[in-house]
């Protein structure tokens, strides 16, 4: 092109990019697993099937439940830090909207950039929210776990049926190899 | 008979927009440093000073940043200050800074007008006050689009994710027919003067005409608005507003029988 330069329009990215993810444990014996409840129908179910499996199959010692403020936006910096401090990996959910897939996406960045191995988990209809987000956070590349849509209207057997189909998902997030 | 220097340039500018993306569909006008320059001498505000942030996105609108999505947009500098107004109010409301423009409800900023801003840069707020033929109306509103997909990234099918969205999402910015309206305009309504210009915002999911002719009675066409607003779905609760834009041969109805804005209420 010639003539004078077209400006860009975008907002810039200004905060550091920070993409390095937290160290994955060897094993996860022992460990304590946070679950990050966004406050959506049946995430909070979902999470304790997910660390149902956890305990029972891979001996996690403990589990303990986080309920952030609201599902549209990231949890508060205050609860960032105190799961970092109080667990040695995540599990949040669930991404099963427009707001809440990208701020389930942040959320598990935010906890990786604290030190916290954490898995996000959304539903499959909200992937592409989910990969826009990391690009907007300067984390390309972030892997997150998808369950099948939708969950809010599922019964319990149903829960468990998707916790067990995303098992091998958070356990290759959190470097084992299934 | 007006010609044009070199069609294939200007096609190639366009092109090299739609090509980054930075666009929302409709071919927008190129933005250099000189014309932005036009843009920021219509405000004392700093380029860099910051009028809407959304942190979990990473992202703030500067005051240059809003002139160049505007100009992209196709106002003229003159209109600049009302996208100014417009980005302090959406800044005032809950919802955009929640997340609400990626939302599935696919909602759109909706911006009202009011105050002597509106004759003096062509704002239509006479009939087909929803419609499309006043480059005022269509570029402001288009300007606050443009801004959330570009500065904000909220790209359909990526991080804004409205199942359907509104028609409204390309551009929403009418102004109050204040001059034929029983009551006295919204900004005054909200504290300021007659001789003030002012924007509202709100957050709107879809536009609804309400068919009334068979009536001259306050009471049936309150029923008539009432009915449809509840006919509108099951998000319709006691934190939700629904916006009655009324026609001035409506608001008369109303206006003659002595009803205030708040007794239609």
């Amino acid at each position: 092109m010639t003539g004078p330069e077209k400006l860009d329009p975008t907002g810039a990215d200004e905060r550091s990019a920070d993409s390095t993810l937290a160290p994955r444990p060897a094993s996860l014996r022992g460990l304590t697993v946070g679950l990050l409840d966004n406050t959506k129908p049946n995430a909070e179910v979902l999470l304790s099937e997910i660390a149902g499996e956890l305990r029972g199959r891979y001996d996690v010692s403990g589990a303990l439940m986080y309920r952030k403020g609201y599902f549209g936006t990231p949890a508060e910096e205050d609860m960032i830090k105190q799961i970092a401090q109080e667990c040695d990996l995540v599990v949040t959910a669930v991404g099963d909207c427009g707001s809440c897939s990208a701020a389930t996406v942040a959320d598990g960045i935010l906890l990786e950039r604290a030190g916290v191995p954490t898995v996000s988990i959304v539903s499959d209809s909200f992937l592409a929210s989910g990969r826009a987000m990391p690009e907007v956070q300067g984390f390309p590349g972030f892997g997150f776990a998808a369950v099948r849509h939708p969950v809010a209207s599922l019964d319990a057997a149903q829960l468990r049926d998707r916790a067990r189909a995303v098992l091998p998902d958070v356990l290759r997030i959190l470097g084992f190899l299934t | 008979m007006s010609t044009v220097a070199d069609a294939g340039e200007i096609r190639a500018a366009l092109e090299y927009y739609a090509r980054q993306d930075w666009t929302d569909g409709l071919p927008v006008v190129p933005v250099t440093e000189s014309y932005l320059g036009e843009f920021l001498a219509r405000t004392r505000r700093k380029p860099d000073e910051v009028l809407f942030e959304v942190p979990h996105l990473n992202r703030r609108c500067t005051v240059r940043l809003a002139a160049i999505n505007a100009a992209m947009a196709g106002c003229l500098p003159e209109y600049f200050p009302v996208v100014l107004a417009a980005w302090e109010a959406v800044a005032e409301e809950p919802y955009p800074k929640k997340g609400i423009w990626q939302s599935t409800t696919g909602t759109a900023p909706l911006l009202i007008v009011n105050g002597p801003v509106r004759p003096a840069i062509g704002l239509n707020n006479e009939g087909n006050v929803f419609g499309s033929g006043f480059r005022a109306n269509a570029t402001i509103g288009r300007a606050i689009r443009l801004t959330a997909i570009n500065v904000f990234g909220l790209r359909p099918h990526l991080l804004d994710q409205a199942t359907q969205g509104t028609l409204g999402k390309y551009s929403a910015c009418i102004a109050e027919n204040e001059e034929e309206s029983p009551w006295e305009p919204l900004h005054v309504e909200h504290g300021l003067r007659p001789s003030d210009s002012a924007v509202t915002a709100l957050v709107f999911r879809s536009c609804m005409h309400i068919e009334a002719r068979h009536t001259r009675v306050p009471e049936q066409l309150a029923l008539d608005l009432a009915n449809t607003i509840r006919r509108t779905g099951a998000l319709i609760h006691e934190t939700t507003s629904a916006l009655v834009v009324l026609g001035p041969e409506h608001a008369q109805v109303f206006g003659d029988a002595g009803w205030s804005k708040s007794a239609r209420q």
